[in-house]
């Protein structure tokens, strides 16, 4: 008699698992068909490839180096990175676009100093101001907690102990046994 | 409060004499009503009723009058009291007020009774119960005056209940009176202080207290042997006990039994065998004495004596040969009764030697309905109950040394109340169905049965429910409408009416010794009795084990009275209700809403005004109010408490607080800040700016 629910409740807990597998299979054949499809581009644009590969390495490492899930720390140095690449991509796409002009201007110190100098700018933004909202957060954390202290302090003095929900109640709303009723 | 019932006809005596009033001017007074002062120490003991003292008392304007200061046990006759004022007979002594006062002498409030000062000496003293006057005298003296009276009262649906030569009065020395007044019968219950001689055979078994109302035939019967009294020159029944009197009233006859070999000649001899009769349906009635009056002579019938069987059945030792005779016995020893009834021996004698079926089915039946209720503890004395009633239909009510007539058991159990004693026989008679026996068997015409059925029937219900209002109490109100409240806590005060007992109550709390809660089971069942629309709505909140429920329905009785019959303040147990205040209030979860209770309370209490206190704490829309926000207040605090536990884990990790947020900060405005250099180098770099 038991077995039976139990037979029946198998094809219902496998539906959403077969989804979840289905997503992720299709997850997984995603990432194979970018990442094929980013080499093809690469290879298609080769010069702007090699200058971005360079100048957005430090990014390329943060993305490692990033264990959160978010990758916030990434998009930060990322979009910094980025900006300090684009003048030279522009120059690239519009001075001789070739993989010789590319390398030309990878081997400039100064405009690897300027990419990377960018992307340092995007680190000092990320622990800068990570570090100071959190610690905005921390106190306001720190005050909303003395707050809700002093609002329970008042609902308790308002009606009383039964209020917190620590006291067997009667029917009423009273405590069963009323330690210290007068307060 | 007093009330004054005039009798204004009789003439007013004189004044006492110079010396003697200012006597009296020198000794304590007690103000009855505006005019009347008793002097307490002033007694006047040949008006003494049995128990009852009688006391002077002078009116503003010097006329003489007596006071029968009432005993607690002994209930007086209130609403006779109205019937008796309302009867205006020169033969009577006129009463003048009644009401109640405080009496000093015992420090507690007494019903008085105020009389006109009309009595003189008593006829009869002593144990005299022999007078030998003549016809011709008991005709004009007695006979005449008090069959006016009798009229009276049938008139005005009384009886007097205490006719007897002992009762009446004439002033003078001479031997032989020239009028006659009867004297008081509303101080003591009906009968009480009537001795057993002047009592039907019927009444004759019962306690004196446990009589009943007297009817109009009780006293023409006690009329009766009164005459025979005055007019027989030796008492045949000297020396015999209350017991034996009966007997032998049972065994002759009440005529043969009074007069004895007296041989009464003439017309009188009728009238004392018509009103001697002890058939209460063959005993004449007041028209028949009228057409005797009248010269119209109407021949009695003979009293039939009750059969003796040809064999005794002995009970108890004795040898008995008449059915009224053992079932009056049977009180005396109930396990003798079971004896009887075990061997089969009374049910032998009932068809061998009595041959009474009918009372052989009645003796069968009371068997089986007393064996319904176990034969367990109390068996004997329910079986010798019911069979007293089964042998003797007119027997009285008989348990465990009880006897009463079904009217008489309300004084009976109010007196044992009074008295302290055990009060557990009479809730036997209700729970074990012994009155509701007593009463289906019954047959007399001068027994209201259909209301006693009813009235027993509602104290069995009361006595099963037992909470507050019901229970052995509320029969005592039921059984005894003329009782005052019997509760502990007013044991000073004699209370007849809800109204007497708020202001008894207003008394106590002024002397500082307000109860802890007013009412209790006795004035509980005495307001529900009285005036049901005070308190029976209460009753639950009464009844509740919570204090704050008994409080406030303590407080909504009391001002349902004083609303209900529009009475003044009364702060005194204004003030006593605020001291119990905190209970009620603390049953309000919003300590807002108790301070603003207590401060309206206290304002009312200060005017002594309990129907508003009560409204005010009565209010089930504040009270729902105060929950709803109650209710409102615990969510609150259990969505804070959760926040707060959130944070706590947060915070507990400084380090990691905030950092995710941070970040998503700082990638904002990164992105910000990079789409705004990427736009401005491409603008610029499409311009041909000159930086590039």
């Amino acid at each position: 008699m038991a077995s039976k629910p139990k037979a029946k409740s198998t094809p219902a807990k496998s539906a959403p698992a077969v989804a979840g597998k289905k997503k992720k299979s299709a997850a997984k054949g995603g990432l194979p068909v970018f990442m094929v499809g980013s080499i093809v581009m690469a290879a298609v644009f080769l010069p702007s490839s090699v200058l971005l590969t360079i100048g957005m390495m430090p990014t390329i490492a943060v993305l490692f180096a990033d264990p959160s899930h978010a990758k916030t720390k990434v998009v930060t140095v990322g979009a910094l990175n980025l900006a300090g690449c684009v003048p030279f991509l522009l120059e690239l796409w519009t001075q001789g676009y070739s993989l010789d002009k590319s390398f030309t201007i990878v081997s400039d110190p100064k405009a690897i100093i300027v990419m990377y100098a960018a992307a340092a700018i995007g680190y000092i933004f990320d622990w800068s101001l990570s570090a100071i909202v959190a610690s905005v957060l921390y106190q306001r954390g720190i005050v909303r907690q003395e707050l809700i202290r002093k609002r329970q302090e008042e609902l308790a003095l308002r009606w009383g102990p039964e209020v917190t929900g620590q006291l067997p109640l009667d029917h009423y709303g009273f405590a069963v046994e009323q330690p210290g009723k007068d307060h | 409060m007093a009330e004054e019932t005039g009798q204004k006809q009789v003439q007013a005596q004189p004044a006492p004499e110079k010396t003697e009033s200012k006597k009296l001017e020198r000794m304590s007074v007690i103000k009855f009503s505006h005019d009347i002062d008793i002097y307490p120490d002033s007694r006047i003991p040949e008006y003494d009723v049995g128990e009852v003292k009688a006391y002077r008392a002078i009116s503003r304007d010097k006329v003489n009058y007596f006071a029968l200061v009432c005993e607690r046990h002994l209930v007086p006759r209130i609403r006779g009291a109205t019937a008796y004022a309302g009867v205006n007979n020169p033969f009577l002594v006129p009463l003048v007020a009644s009401g109640v006062i405080y009496w000093p002498p015992v420090n507690q409030q007494r019903f008085v009774l105020i009389y006109k000062d009309v009595l003189g000496k008593r006829l009869l003293r002593g144990n005299e119960q022999a007078l030998d006057w003549r016809q011709d005298d008991v005709m004009n003296i007695v006979v005449k005056p008090i069959i006016t009276a009798l009229l009276d009262f049938r008139n005005r649906d009384f009886a007097h209940g205490a006719i007897r030569p002992a009762n009446m009065f004439a002033s003078g020395h001479t031997p032989k009176p020239e009028k006659i007044v009867l004297g008081d019968c509303l101080s003591v219950p009906s009968s009480y202080d009537q001795p057993l001689l002047y009592q039907t055979i019927e009444r004759g078994m019962v306690a004196p207290l446990a009589r009943g109302e007297a009817t109009l035939t009780d006293d023409l019967y006690a009329f009766g042997v009164s005459l025979a009294v005055f007019m027989r020159s030796n008492d045949p029944l000297e020396g015999m006990s209350d017991d034996e009197v009966v007997r032998a009233k049972i065994e002759h006859g009440s005529y043969a039994a009074i007069t004895g070999k007296e041989r009464f000649k003439g017309s009188i001899l009728g009238l004392l065998r018509g009103v001697l009769h002890d058939d209460p349906t063959q005993r004449w009635t007041l028209e028949e004495v009228m057409v005797w009056m009248d010269g119209r002579r109407l021949s009695p019938k003979q009293s039939i004596k009750e059969e003796k069987a040809p064999r005794p059945i002995l009970f108890s030792g004795k040898k008995y040969f008449q059915m009224s005779l053992l079932a009056m016995s049977f009180d005396s020893n109930p396990p003798d009764v079971v004896r009887l009834i075990e061997s089969d021996e009374l049910q032998q004698w009932l068809i061998r030697s009595v041959e009474d079926d009918v009372a052989l089915e009645r003796v069968e039946m009371a068997i089986k309905t007393t064996r319904e209720k176990g034969t367990g503890p109390g068996y004997e004395d329910r079986l010798a109950a019911n069979l007293s009633v089964a042998l003797d239909t007119k027997a009285p009510l008989c348990y465990k040394g009880l006897r009463m007539t079904g009217d008489g058991t309300g004084k009976m159990m109010a007196e044992a109340i009074i008295q302290k004693r055990d009060i557990q026989p009479f809730v036997d008679l209700f729970a074990q169905n012994i009155a509701f026996n007593w009463i289906t068997v019954q047959e007399s015409q001068h027994i209201d049965i259909g209301s006693l059925i009813s009235r027993f029937d509602a104290c069995r219900n009361f006595i099963r429910h037992g909470k507050i209002g019901y229970g052995i109490e509320r029969c005592v109100y039921i059984l005894c409408p003329e009782v005052h409240c019997l509760s502990e806590k007013l044991s000073e005060y004699f209370v007849n009416t809800p109204e007497d007992m708020i202001n008894a109550f207003e008394d106590i709390c002024k002397k500082g010794r307000a109860p802890v809660l007013f009412l209790d089971r006795h004035s509980a069942a005495f307001l529900s009795m009285k005036d049901a629309k005070v308190i029976d709505s209460y009753l639950f909140d009464l009844a509740s084990h919570e204090e704050y429920k008994k409080i406030l329905g303590n407080l909504k009785c009391l001002a349902a009275i004083q609303k209900r019959s529009s009475m003044p303040a009364f702060p005194g147990i204004a003030q006593a209700f605020m001291g119990m205040m905190d209970v009620i209030c603390l049953r309000y979860h919003d300590r807002d809403v108790r301070e603003k209770l207590q401060k309206s309370v206290a304002r009312y209490a200060a005017e002594g005004d309990l129907a508003k206190m009560a409204g005010i704490l009565n209010n089930v829309e504040l009270l729902a109010r105060d929950m709803g926000g109650f209710k409102e207040a615990m969510r609150e605090f259990s969505t804070l408490k959760k926040e707060y536990n959130e944070l706590e884990t947060r915070l507990a990790d400084s380090t990691s607080f905030g950092r995710s947020t941070g970040r998503e900060i700082a990638a904002v405005v990164s992105s910000i800040i990079a789409a705004i250099i990427i736009l401005t180098t491409s603008f610029m770099f499409f311009t041909q700016s000159p930086t590039f």
